[in-house]
């Protein structure tokens, strides 16, 4: 499939054009109230020594406050 | 006394990625191969995290027939199918021309990219989409892809842990309504008494799940066909990716067979409602009847997008020709048989005859 499929591909595509060609911010919903990104938000997942503990980490952060 | 003795630990767990994405439910599927029923792949796919419409069955983990995102990682940067933009050597010209790629040629790349595909393989096949999305996440860098029926598009790299990008995706995808994620809104579930009435003209029982498809009729108004599910087979999601289906005539009370394709949208080739049409013009004989047929919907989603990006001053590519496609319905009165299941010698040679009458006429 992989041999097929690289005939078909184009990239890279700069990301802030990618997101308002495909989901642009004037049709869609007003937003409502959300947490904003902080830098380091996934440093758990990043962090993760195997691959297999970053799955969880993506999905929820997880700390520890001692 | 250490002060800190008293205080226990406290630990948090919080969702993370869902705090961005309220309208989509995002699993942990590492450890459930694919539960899709209707995959016809010689294996199991398991991606490692699923994200789900929120209204989606909670129970389900793995299901490429409901996914809306597959995500897969890779904890090697040397499983990454892409990377920097680099020089290679043209792929059909050889003495010196080069190409500019952001492929990787490895075969752990290629095994990645492999993998990927059959994801978006068996999701495009199992659902009506006109184009999906998903996250290939290495390490600590994110692309996201978006593939239809003309090709894949992928970002740039995203370092998610120090940028909005692919936050601002998921936050846009979650708000953004059924057609912009790519969900096929001419197909629809079928109510309880067509659903009988199907199943009674198609022979199918009661397991089988069905589709209630739209498909234009020549007087601008629209017919409903209702059908099995589709299964999905391996192959790569570009191309015509054309489904025929035995499906009951909702308005004529009749088994008909339609077909859902992604015709070639070039000016010089006829959409096979036309064809007919010309063919029965002319009384060529043993053509079907076309009962209906048309372009679906408008071409906001119903048509390729990636086909127009080859021009982009970053696009790198192999020198395939991208072809735009346009997504296209037809139903014809007759549900043809396999030929080997012709019950006489005499009938097989004359459909043989009459197909060739028809193609020489």
């Amino acid at each position: 499939m992989a041999e097929e499929m690289e005939k078909y591909l184009i990239g890279p595509m700069p990301v802030q054009q990618f997101l308002e060609d495909f989901f642009p911010a004037n049709e869609l919903p007003r937003r409502s109230r959300r947490p904003h990104f902080k830098r380091g938000n996934y440093n758990s997942t990043v962090k993760a020594k195997l691959e297999v503990n970053a799955y969880d980490h993506f999905v929820s952060f997880s700390f520890i406050i001692t | 006394m250490n002060t800190h003795s008293h205080v226990h630990n406290l630990f948090f767990k919080v969702k993370s990625t869902e705090n961005f994405t309220p309208n989509l439910r995002i699993v942990n599927s590492s450890g459930f191969p694919d539960c899709n029923p209707l995959l016809d792949f010689p294996f199991k796919i398991k991606p490692d995290i699923t994200v789900y419409s929120v209204d989606s069955y909670p129970g389900v983990v793995t299901d490429s027939s409901k996914a809306e995102i597959f995500i897969e990682f890779k904890w090697k940067y040397g499983d990454d199918p892409f990377c920097d933009v680099h020089d290679v050597e043209h792929p059909t010209i050889k003495g010196g021309r080069t190409v500019k790629s952001f492929l990787r040629n490895t075969k752990a790349a290629k095994d990645t990219l492999g993998q990927i595909t059959a994801y978006a393989a068996a999701q495009l096949g199992s659902q009506f989409r006109t184009h999906i999305y998903s996250i290939l996440i290495v390490k600590d860098t994110a692309r996201i892809l978006r593939w239809d029926r003309s090709g894949t598009l992928v970002t740039e790299v995203i370092y998610y842990n120090k940028a909005d990008h692919l936050v601002e995706f998921f936050r846009r995808y979650s708000e953004a309504p059924p057609e912009m994620r790519g969900k096929d809104m001419s197909v629809l579930d079928p109510t309880l008494a067509e659903a009988v009435k199907a199943r009674q003209a198609l022979n199918l029982d009661s397991t089988v799940s069905l589709v209630k498809i739209t498909v234009p009729d020549t007087s601008n108004s629209q017919l409903h066909f209702i059908a099995a599910s589709p299964r999905a087979t391996p192959y790569t999601p570009p191309g015509r990716a054309t489904r025929g289906f035995p499906a009951y005539d909702v308005s004529r009370r009749v088994p008909v067979f339609m077909k859902d394709s992604w015709r070639l949208d070039v000016p010089d080739i006829w959409p096979e409602g036309r064809v007919y049409q010309s063919l029965k013009a002319s009384s060529v004989r043993h053509v079907p009847d076309c009962l209906s047929s048309g372009d679906i919907s408008s071409d906001k989603y119903h048509a390729t997008k990636t086909c127009h990006y080859t021009e982009m001053p970053w696009a790198c590519y192999t020198t395939t020709h991208f072809t735009c496609h346009r997504h296209y319905r037809l139903a014809l009165d007759v549900i043809g048989r396999s030929l080997t299941t012709f019950q006489s010698s005499r009938e097989m040679v004359s459909v043989v005859r009459d197909a060739i009458e028809g193609k020489l006429l």
